[in-house]
């Protein structure tokens, strides 16, 4: 099987759809794990080249539009191994079909496509309420947490907007990126492998208070763990101080 | 008091209010200001009841002039009283929500002195917080019935949200239960809100915004003998004259033993369960109180609300997925509001089959009973009464709540302490 391989970012992703229609039109799979290539399998490297990404985005809004593409952009923050491949198949359905593909909710393809993008989206608004700022001695509000999907990017603007008076840092340490806002303009860059933060007095104190007020908003013979564990996952409470 | 000790003490005594919902606002930032809020409303944990906290849901006091019957706050019940004030409930809401622990604010008070004393107290506390503080995050206050109208309409220029508590379904179980509140001082002050609230979204350029994701509503259920029909009769109404955002239920539990005007046993969580699914058929499903059932009947324990109507007008079934309208739709057990709006858009790219059905994550094992695919009729049965039998039986895992609820019921070492709050 011919495979197009990429490096894990939007536009080598964009580049690689390119080659698949001009060029490498037998491509069947594009991946950026290049572990998953068989020994049985053609892999080809494809360089990323930001102008080709830059034809094949034109080239959705035209197709099927703006919304779409943002959907897209979105879906593939997935951490969804094959989110390539499936990205794929989803576009050569709406290059073939145009803004029909959009609404088609009975076809496997679509449905896979919009599983991934709902999986980002609906993570990405979770995190919105789950992440957890310490205050640190210098004043700086510092959070750390570890998404499934690399949803950085859709969360800084929400706590850009809301704490737009507060500088704070996000931390994502199973991707090991940062974003940090300094009051004005934020940045996003690689975490530094050593990462220590001194936290303020206050700090403890209102954690405290937190788990004070947690633990006793709860209504005993309401018990219901199975239902907290549907809506507060395991994997999400190593980084929620209440837990 | 050390200050732990104090909310410990007053999240106790708030945490009966069931609304914890954030949503309805999405007001702006500002720059210099602290927070906004989202329109849909945020989640910031869980507890181990399964409810979320998306606010500081909290009492300015726990001391009571009141005597409820029902409350675990009255006047006569020997519990720790506490008190903040309003510069320690603004430090606490700003620290909280900066770390991103809190959407926002639910206060309330039990009444301390007067109803306009308590008023007066729950105005200078979210005063000093959009003022002094700037906060734009979510606030939602309780207003207390007996306050001045004058009071409740001043401060609902700084509220997103403002509840006053029905308590009861009907005023015959108000007078018995809750003998110091008056239906009118609930009622008229409702009415007033719900003119603000309108104008606040029919005018946009007006200057004060006030309560933008307006009024919501509690009442408890199992406490007095009325009926889901008249529940849910009611509960029309408030959405429909008083444009409410949601009414909520909560099942009766008992904790003041010495009352024989109180039933002695809480009541069956499921039956709140099933007042829910009414509440949702009524607001989007588009059914309305009348055609769910009489006024003297309660809603089925062993199936849900949707099938339970499907059931009783079994003559409008089964429909034909290809063709029927979008409300027909809507009306079919296991077809919910998203699915029944992609099925009508997806057959228009052409005939859907049962397997895409499948596909889709329609609810089959309710749906197959009042559904044809192209002409073919999928259920197991075609008579209510062998259907009702097997979504019964569907419908009949040994439940959480029904578990809970038993061990409350028949475990005599539990102590009775905690009980449905009244402090409106």
């Amino acid at each position: 099987m011919k495979i197009l391989v990429v490096e894990n970012n939007l536009a080598a992703f964009l580049t690689a759809v390119y080659h698949a229609y001009y060029g490498h039109k037998d491509a069947e799979k594009i991946t950026s794990d290049a572990e998953s290539v068989t020994m049985l399998d053609y892999g080809i490297r494809i360089e990323t080249d930001t102008a080709l990404a830059a034809k094949v985005r034109e080239g959705i809004m035209k197709k099927a539009g703006k919304t779409a593409y943002k959907e897209i952009a979105d879906a593939y923050l997935s951490g969804d191994k094959n989110k390539e491949q499936k990205l794929f198949d989803y576009l050569k359905l709406l290059f073939a079909q145009g803004k029909k593909a959009l609404t088609l909710f009975s076809h496997s393809t679509v449905i896979a496509f919009r599983d991934m993008l709902n999986k980002v989206r609906r993570e990405a608004h979770r995190m919105k309420g789950f992440i957890r700022f310490a205050q640190t001695e210098n004043g700086v509000y510092y959070a750390f947490f570890g998404p499934d999907n690399d949803i950085l990017e859709l969360l800084l603007p929400h706590f850009r907007i809301r704490f737009n008076d507060q500088k704070f840092v996000l931390h994502d340490l199973k991707r090991k990126k940062m974003a940090y806002y300094d009051g004005d303009k934020s940045y996003t860059f690689t975490a530094p492998p050593r990462f220590t933060v001194a936290l303020s007095e206050d700090q403890l104190k209102f954690a405290e208070l937190w788990r004070e007020y947690f633990n006793n908003v709860s209504i005993e013979e309401r018990h219901n763990p199975v239902l907290q564990r549907h809506y507060a996952p395991k994997k999400y409470r190593w980084f929620m101080n209440e837990f | 008091m050390d200050l732990n000790e104090r909310i410990r003490i007053l999240t106790e005594g708030a945490k009966y209010d069931v609304s914890c919902s954030s949503s309805g606002a999405g007001t702006g930032s500002k720059k210099g200001s602290l927070g906004n809020t989202a329109y849909c409303g945020i989640c910031h944990s869980f507890t181990s009841d399964g409810r979320c906290v998306s606010l500081l849901k909290i009492l300015l006091t726990n001391y009571c002039e009141y005597d409820c019957l029902y409350c675990v706050n009255r006047r006569s019940n020997d519990i720790p009283r506490a008190r903040l004030s309003p510069r320690e409930l603004c430090e606490l809401v700003i620290n909280f929500y900066r770390r991103n622990y809190i959407e926002g604010l639910f206060l309330s008070s039990s009444v301390e002195k007067s109803p306009n004393h308590t008023m007066e107290q729950l105005v200078l506390a979210v005063k000093m917080l959009r003022e002094e503080y700037k906060f734009r995050g979510y606030i939602h206050l309780k207003a207390i019935p007996g306050a001045d109208y004058g009071l409740i309409d001043y401060a609902s220029a700084y509220a997103d949200r403002m509840s006053l508590n029905i308590e009861l379904p009907t005023e015959r179980s108000l007078k018995l239960l809750a003998p110091q509140k008056k239906k009118d001082a609930i009622i008229e002050p409702m009415k007033m809100l719900s003119q603000s609230y309108f104008l606040t979204k029919t005018e946009k350029n007006s200057q004060i915004k006030k309560i933008p994701a307006g009024q919501t509503t509690q009442m408890i259920v199992g406490a007095s003998n009325d009926t889901d029909g008249q529940i849910i009769r009611l509960t029309q109404a408030l959405y429909r004259n008083f444009n409410l955002k949601r009414v909520y239920y909560s099942a009766y539990m008992p904790v003041n033993l010495s009352s024989s005007l109180l039933p002695a046993l809480p009541c069956d969580l499921r039956r709140e369960h099933r007042l829910y699914e009414a509440d949702w058929l009524l607001r989007f499903y588009g059914f309305s109180a009348e055609e769910l059932l009489p006024v003297e009947r309660n809603l089925a324990a062993d199936i849900d609300v949707k099938s339970f109507w499907a059931l009783n007008n079994y003559q409008f079934f089964p429909v034909e997925i290809n063709t029927a309208s979008y409300e027909a739709l809507l009306r079919v057990p296991g077809i919910g509001v998203k699915n029944a709006y992609r099925i009508i858009i997806a057959r228009r790219h052409g005939k859907l089959t049962f397997e895409s059905l499948k596909k889709m994550r329609v609810v089959l094992k309710r749906a197959q009973h009042f559904i044809t695919v192209n002409g073919k009729f999928y259920g197991a049965y075609n008579n209510p009464v062998n259907i009702r039998k097997a979504l019964a039986a569907q419908q009949e895992r040994p439940r959480l709540e029904t578990a809970c609820l038993q061990t409350s019921l028949f475990d005599a070492e539990r102590p009775l302490t905690d009980i449905i709050t009244g402090e409106l």
